[in-house]
């Protein structure tokens, strides 16, 4: 009986440290999932003012436009608009998780996808749009 | 010896009265762009808006007549600057709570969420007035086209980051839609003499108040 409780002792304490271990390791998880896909966000989250911008002088130059060129004009603006919704879209829908467990994981991870979708359209639209600006 | 003890007292007394009247406060300068014309300076100006706030009230330029304000551009889902400006926009707000002169606008730079009752539930969360703290929203050319005006003096200075809306700048703008101080809204410190920069406008706005 008393070695039992002496047994106790020691696992009590080392199940506590365990638990906090893991807690804490969680908690480093998360912030590290979480701030990678804030990283992605915030590089391209300052574009969206230019990717206002850039779809108002392209818009100006449609009247000046052959038929082929206003094809490409309004398809660029288009794709400036849906890659700018996509941002929009996804910052109201995104919610860090409380903890690294569960589904949060592959949440976390479905989102890092999302806003790297949503950052390569931003980037590509309005690559295209500077290149139709300057031909 | 007379004259110089008259003379030393003469000068106390007028740098006590100089002091006093400008509270210890350098004018601000007028930021951004000028032009000259036939003989006069033309400063920059906040030029003409219309937008609705979060209790469907119109806000113009004359809902700022006879008062300086503070104004920001955010949006409420944003994920991280937004926040922390925010949090220092309400300690502007409180600092300025009972200062009629001043009021604080807040530009929603997303105009596809965040609509009249987002904005209404976004103000009564934070628990401010609605005739001072105004959360207004448009369209979207119209919003981003008063943040290129705004922030218009910022891009002057060429080591300042791209995507000035969302840099989480505050901007001071006079009783005569002059731009005439800004600082980052995320750092405390910068906030901290920002808000000596409203109170040297004020008193320079309204040398009355302080009798």
């Amino acid at each position: 009986m008393q070695m039992i409780s002496f047994k106790y002792y020691f696992l009590l304490p080392a199940l506590l440290l365990t638990g906090l271990f893991y807690g804490c390791q969680s908690d480093k998880d998360l912030e590290k999932e979480h701030l990678a896909i804030m990283e992605i966000h915030d590089e391209v989250m300052p574009m969206i003012s230019d990717m206002v911008k850039i779809r108002k002088e392209l818009a100006q130059t449609l009247g000046e436009s052959d038929s082929i060129r206003q094809v490409q004009v309004k398809q660029c603006i288009r794709d400036l608009q849906t890659a700018e919704k996509g941002m929009w879209d996804w910052m109201a829908e995104y919610k860090k998780p409380a903890s690294y467990d569960g589904d949060s994981p592959a949440y976390l991870s479905d989102q890092k996808q999302a806003i790297q979708a949503v950052s390569d359209a931003m980037k590509s639209s309005y690559e295209q749009a500077e290149k139709l600006l300057n031909e | 010896m007379k004259t110089i003890y008259f003379l030393l007292m003469l000068l106390t007394v007028t740098a006590a009265q100089y002091g006093c009247s400008n509270s210890g406060c350098k004018p601000l300068p007028i930021l951004g762009e000028r032009d000259f014309q036939n003989g006069d300076t033309v400063y920059h100006t906040i030029p003409t808006f219309s937008f609705l706030n979060q209790d469907s009230l119109e806000v113009t330029n004359a809902t700022f007549a006879q008062k300086i304000y503070v104004a920001d551009f955010f949006f409420i889902s944003c994920p991280t600057i937004c926040p922390k400006v925010k949090k220092e926009m309400l300690r502007v707000y409180a600092r300025f709570e009972n200062e009629p002169h001043l009021s604080l606008l807040s530009h929603s730079i997303d105009v596809r969420h965040d609509t009249i009752p987002r904005l209404k539930a976004f103000s009564e969360k934070l628990g401010v007035d609605g005739t001072k703290w105004h959360f207004v929203t448009g369209e979207e050319e119209a919003i981003f086209g008063i943040a290129d005006k705004y922030f218009s003096i910022a891009k002057a200075d060429a080591s300042a980051p791209g995507g000035f809306d969302h840099s989480g700048r505050l901007i001071l703008v006079d009783t005569k839609g002059m731009v005439r101080s800004f600082c980052d809204g995320t750092d405390p410190a910068s906030v901290d003499e920002f808000m000596k920069d409203i109170d040297c406008l004020l008193s320079q706005e309204f040398p009355n108040l302080e009798n």
